[in-house]
């Protein structure tokens, strides 16, 4: 935050704080206190937007807030502080639950589902007349207190409240689980490959948006002191989805402004009368067609246009990397000497002797008819470098996803020092510094190079929601680890020049290389290389195999997918072979040059009868 | 028993029309990656297409069917090209929201013309009942069923064999791979928004005389030719007509034991329980087309 951006921000603060002495007008207090509500559902709703899910079902919980707290006041006379508590804790245990249902499923399913439960609790309080009363509604709720009168007080409650979400959102943006939450709505995959719980995540998200979401429909509920079945449908979660996209998804100030303006933006089209609606559809269409990810992002983009614009004029010297710069991997790599030094690769190395770091045993992959992997064992040494080769469809990509839980298992036994990991899942692999890179290139891509590489390491740290939002001292020491650990990786890589870029602005050559540095950053004690050296050319080949050596130096083991011949004869110890999914030769690169049955089956002569090698 | 089978009857007819609706959708969904809010929207200005073409300008039914189809057919090229063109490198919530807008505008704008006060369409056949064994048709209901899985039909004949229908569906499986083809993959997506939208239309204008006609009728249907959709799959064009048939049955049967208050919750316990239980959808997702 710049100081010109603090200062504006303390004239807002000020200015809301005031409000109520500086107008004194009803009508405007009672918008603002609207705004109030519908910051903290948009702000709320926006959780789940940070991992990536469009949900169109925060009414449910609006809802089930304000019936719950409705129905105890009026008919259990239960004390409001209570009944606000109760609505947060059941419209949370509901986000757990319909969360535990439904976010296994990704974009379009996701969203159409949660109408799904929208829709039903409407129905359910449309209908369950003896509790609701129906269509009729809930009326009479009390004030939170006999003294509780006046739009003040009302206005400085949501205040408040509205400045708890706010911070504990702040707070929790700023820690490893906002990091996390920007890795997992970038790439998911890449997320839990470096040892990103996703699904964690998101219960974390549903069920803190769903808490928030409930307490605001308890205020609703005392503030209006009037409910009915309307609170439940979906012109409301349009509202609500239109705030937080049209303001600027997946950012903190976003769904503020945007609730903020689509509270003001109604009350003035009021003047169209008949045509209000008419002019707001067609609003939001130029909204979402001229500023697609909002207005925040699109007004600080101009901001910050405006800023450069003022700072070229006084001064002229401007650096800036051309994306035609050629690869670092083809000028001069084998100059860097920088080492790793935040690594814990080596200090585990000592620590745990000569036996093989993993054991794949009988592995086998089906996909329904089609045997991917059949029945393969080898084992990795501590401290080598193990190449798997064979021709495409050789089911080595099938393997590299079965030992790192990435792709599914059909029978066999995977053992990471001598402990058994076939039933982990992804990001539990990762946690045991068992880290692997992707065959199409797979980075952060729209997140900053040394961003990227402070992400990989957040699977090393705590993930828990109250150790993030107290900011513990072990979460600040790991993240200081990570940061170490970013800079070494960026002179290690020599991608330094490249820091504050963003990924996709990089030469492909590079992005294969941040590739190698996201896994680098996630504290490998085994790393897995999937065609690293893919679509490179024969000078960033070389370097390449420098800088895998240089790994292998630090105490990291690596186990090499690779079709490039140079590559993997230059550096492995030892070399399996697959053909059709069968393990046909394992030696070391001499032994296997010389193999008929290897030179048969991958130089394409028909081969039939290979023999597989027994465990 | 009578009355099982007659609420099955009826149930089939407004199922062909959840399935028409829900092959538009999936399609849009399958082709383009829409979520497409509006296409309740389209249901209801087709009712109200019907409504003045036949009602006020006196045209015959059947001519004020095709017409609207033919009428709704370039508006939705047009939208495709304003609206979703610009917008189909973004994210799905991006032309989502656009599609939400759209249908805000639509309805409300509806409203402005039409008034808000439901019209009858008039029946264009004959109101006597044909009655098979102890089951009683009437001619509009047969006419709407067999419009339906003709136009169901015509539509499915024509993404097997037409040369267009092979490229929309090589859209499908692979965008890229099939604009290496020579494939003209934006012409794809107008031509399938355009269909989905005229189908859409259509189904209003059949329905329309059964029910009758308002700016907010497409909202229901909307949502539940989504939960059509989603219960069999998203993108899978058999999947839409299955679920879609078996929507208008267990609504009919559900209203006819149940409770006629929960009839509109069925869908939703349906996209529930099918998820839940099978979550790519009643047949899987779509692999191919056709």
């Amino acid at each position: 935050m710049n100081r010109i951006t603090k200062i504006a921000l303390g004239f807002v603060i000020v200015a809301v704080v005031f409000l109520p002495q500086l107008v004194n007008n009803n009508y405007i207090l009672r918008l603002g206190i609207l705004a109030g509500i519908f910051i903290m559902l948009a702000s709320a709703h926006n959780l789940l937007m940070k991992v990536g899910q469009l949900s169109l079902g925060p009414v449910a919980f609006y809802g089930l807030g304000a019936y719950i707290s409705a129905i105890l006041s009026t008919r259990y006379h239960v004390p409001f502080l209570i009944c606000f508590l109760i609505a947060g804790v059941a419209a949370a245990l509901a986000g757990w639950g319909i969360g535990r249902l439904t976010l296994k499923m990704r974009t379009a399913y996701f969203v159409l589902v949660t109408i799904g439960f929208a829709e039903f609790f409407r129905l359910v309080a449309l209908n369950w007349t003896d509790m609701t009363n129906g269509p009729m509604g809930i009326t009479a709720i009390p004030a939170p207190a006999p003294w509780f009168k006046g739009y003040n007080l009302y206005y400085y409650f949501v205040l408040i409240l509205v400045g708890l979400v706010l911070f504990v959102l702040y707070r929790l943006e700023n820690s490893a689980t906002g990091r996390a939450m920007l890795a997992i709505r970038e790439n998911e995959v890449l997320g839990q490959s470096v040892g990103i719980d996703s699904y964690r995540y998101m219960m974390q998200a549903a069920v803190l948006s769903s808490f928030i979401i409930g307490l605001a429909g308890s205020f609703y509920a005392h503030f209006f002191q009037f409910i009915g079945p309307e609170i439940l449908g979906f012109e409301l979660t349009i509202t609500i989805v239109v705030m937080v996209i049209a303001g600027g998804r997946a950012t903190l100030a976003g769904p503020v402004l945007g609730a903020i303006l689509f509270t003001i933006i109604p009350e003035v089209l009021r003047a169209a009368t008949m045509w209000r609606m008419v002019i707001y559809g067609l609003l939001l269409v130029f909204i979402m067609l001229f500023t697609p990810d909002g207005v925040m992002p699109a007004l600080v983009k101009g901001f910050q246009k405006l800023l450069e614009l003022i700072r070229r004029r006084n001064s002229r010297s401007q650096k800036e990397v051309s994306a035609d710069q050629e690869s670092i991997l083809a000028d001069g790599l084998s100059n860097l000497v920088a080492t790793i030094n935040s690594s814990s690769a080596a200090e585990a190395a000592k620590q745990y002797g000569n036996a093989p770091v993993l054991e794949v045993d009988n592995l086998s992959v089906y996909f329904g008819g089609v045997h991917a992997v059949e029945k393969v064992c080898f084992s990795v040494n501590p401290g080598e470098i193990l190449a798997i080769i064979g021709p495409n469809g050789a089911g080595k990509t099938t393997l590299l996803n079965a030992i790192t839980r990435l792709g599914p298992i059909t029978s066999g036994v995977v053992r990471y020092k001598g402990e058994e990991i076939t039933s982990l899942s992804a990001h539990e692999i990762a946690k045991k510094h068992i880290v692997r890179t992707f065959q199409h290139t797979s980075v952060f891509r729209r997140v900053s190079t040394r961003r990227n590489l402070l992400l990989a390491h957040n699977g090393q740290e705590p993930n828990g929601i109250l150790v993030n939002l107290l900011q513990t001292r072990e979460l600040k020491q790991l993240e200081e680890v990570g940061r170490q650990l970013a800079e070494e990786i960026l002179k290690f890589t020599g991608l330094e020049r490249y820091g504050d870029y963003p990924a996709n602005a990089l030469p492909y050559g590079d992005q294969r290389l941040l590739e190698l540095g996201i896994a680098l950053g996630a504290d490998p004690h085994l790393l897995l290389l999937d065609e690293p050296a893919a679509g490179m050319n024969p000078t960033e080949v070389d370097n390449l195999m420098v800088l895998i050596r240089r790994i292998r130096d630090m105490g990291i083991t690596v186990v090499l997918v690779e079709h490039d011949m140079k590559l993997v004869m230059g550096i492995s110890d030892r070399i399996i072979v697959l053909h059709h999914g069968k393990q046909i030769a394992m030696g070391t690169p001499n032994e296997i040059k010389r193999d008929e049955v290897v030179v048969n089956a991958y130089l394409g002569k028909v081969y039939k009868d290979v023999e597989t090698v027994g465990c | 028993m009578v009355e099982f089978f007659q609420h099955v009857v009826n149930g089939l007819m407004i199922g062909g029309i959840y399935a028409l609706m829900g092959i538009g959708l999936t399609l849009i969904f399958g082709i383009m990656n829409v979520v497409n809010f509006s296409h309740g929207e389209f249901y209801m200005l087709g009712a109200f297409g019907v409504y003045t073409l036949f009602t006020m300008l006196g045209l015959p039914y059947l001519a004020a069917l095709l017409l609207t189809g033919i009428i709704f057919w370039f508006f939705g090229s047009i939208i495709e090209r304003l609206i979703l063109r610009p917008l189909q490198h973004q994210a799905i919530d991006v032309s989502m929201l656009a599609t939400i807008g759209l249908s805000i505008f639509l309805s409300n704008l509806a409203l402005i013309i039409w008034d808000p006060t439901p019209k009858d369409i008039g029946m264009p056949f004959p109101l006597i009942g044909v009655e098979i064994g102890p089951i009683t048709l009437t001619p509009i209901r047969v006419f709407i069923f067999v419009a339906a899985m003709l136009l169901i039909l015509g539509s499915h004949l024509f993404l097997r064999y037409n040369r267009f229908g092979k490229a929309i569906r090589a859209t499908f499986q692979d965008r890229e791979a099939a604009a290496l083809m020579g494939v003209n993959t934006g012409l794809v997506n107008l031509v399938t928004f355009s269909w989905g939208t005229a189908i859409a239309a259509i189904a209003g204008g059949l329905l329309g005389p059964i029910f009758q006609v308002f700016p907010t009728m497409g909202t229901i249907v909307s949502s539940k030719s989504f939960a059509v959709v989603i219960a069999g799959g998203l993108g899978n064009f058999p999947g839409a007509i299955l679920s879609g048939l078996l929507l208008g049955v267990a609504e009919s049967l559900g209203a006819g034991y149940v409770s006629s208050g929960y009839r509109d919750a069925i869908a939703f316990i349906l996209i529930i329980v099918v998820l839940i239980v099978r979550p790519t959808g009643l047949l899987g997702k779509a692999r191919r087309l056709g």
